[in-house]
């Protein structure tokens, strides 16, 4: 009975205190009031410890699954923040990430930023060289309206570009972080 | 008996047990088992959720140098009862109105 128990506590360490305390006073009392000395005895009455924790927990899904979930998840976020605090390698890797996705940005910006602006710029000096040279300035003024016609055009779709890349990046870390802590996770709930 | 007992006419065997006594968990099962065939891992799940909505609170009384805990049904458990026992009847004439009279028609 005592080796039952015993099994049975190693199954239910997800619960809080209170309702631990609960469940194994109630069913050493049940074994103990139920004469029910030998394991194999115990096993007859209420299945293997670990089927019984899981009926157990699955009562406790009708009214308090939310509560636990929270509060694992809230453990959860302390242990990921600890690991990668811990992890030389999970914490360079995710800054290799993150720069990457980061340097990307910032090369569609600027190369949004150079098209429009150079536009501008190229159009005002050849409005100023008009009178030294016809063709060039006339060339140059065409090729910096299209440059910055390029700049409207593209901005909306960088713009969109942009925000997939974060929302991308922000998924693939959760998945990573998902995949990395799925194991501990599950031990946790079930 | 072959028919499954849904979670609330667990609900209410349990409660209708208690109405009449006192009762700890491995008498209690007991108690439930005569009647009906339940597993003996069913009995905690019911008796946690009916401590949790207030429909039953426990005591500790010694016996042979340990406690027991005793389980009590409160005003608001012989409240719950009889609604299950209400629904209960309901549900039992309109089963019996299809199966029985149906037959004899």
């Amino acid at each position: 009975m005592i080796k039952y128990i015993d099994e049975l506590k190693q199954y239910l360490s997800s619960l809080n205190e209170d309702e631990y305390s609960n469940v194994i006073k109630y069913y050493s009392e049940f074994l103990e009031d139920g004469g029910f000395s030998k394991y194999e005895d115990c096993v007859r009455e209420l299945g293997s410890p670990k089927n019984l924790s899981k009926n157990i927990l699955n009562g406790f899904g009708l009214d308090t699954n939310k509560d636990i979930n929270q509060e694992s998840r809230h453990i959860d976020w302390w242990v990921i923040l600890l690991m990668i605090l811990a992890s030389p390698f999970l914490l360079s890797f995710v800054i290799i990430v993150i720069s990457i996705v980061f340097s990307i940005l910032i090369t569609i910006f600027s190369l949004l930023f150079g098209l429009f602006f150079g536009g501008i710029i190229g159009v005002i000096s050849g409005i100023i060289y008009i009178f030294d040279s016809m063709q060039i300035a006339l060339m140059q003024i065409g090729i910096s309206i299209f440059s910055i016609g390029l700049a409207v055009i593209l901005t909306p779709s960088c713009y969109k570009l942009c925000i997939g890349i974060y929302k991308l990046t922000v998924k693939c870390c959760i998945s990573l972080f998902n995949s990395i802590f799925h194991k501990s996770y599950n031990k946790e709930v079930a | 008996m072959a028919l499954k007992v849904t979670t609330e006419l667990l609900d209410g065997c349990v409660l209708g047990v208690l109405s009449k006594d006192d009762y700890y968990g491995y008498a209690l099962t007991q108690k439930i088992q005569e009647s009906i065939s339940v597993s003996s891992s069913t009995i905690y799940p019911v008796m946690r959720r009916l401590k949790k909505q207030g429909l039953v609170t426990v005591y500790d009384s010694p016996y042979q140098g340990r406690n027991r805990r005793y389980y009590r049904i409160t005003s608001d458990g012989n409240r719950e009862l009889s609604i299950l026992k209400e629904n209960w009847e309901n549900f039992k004439i309109n089963i019996d109105y299809l199966m029985g009279e149906n037959n004899n028609d």
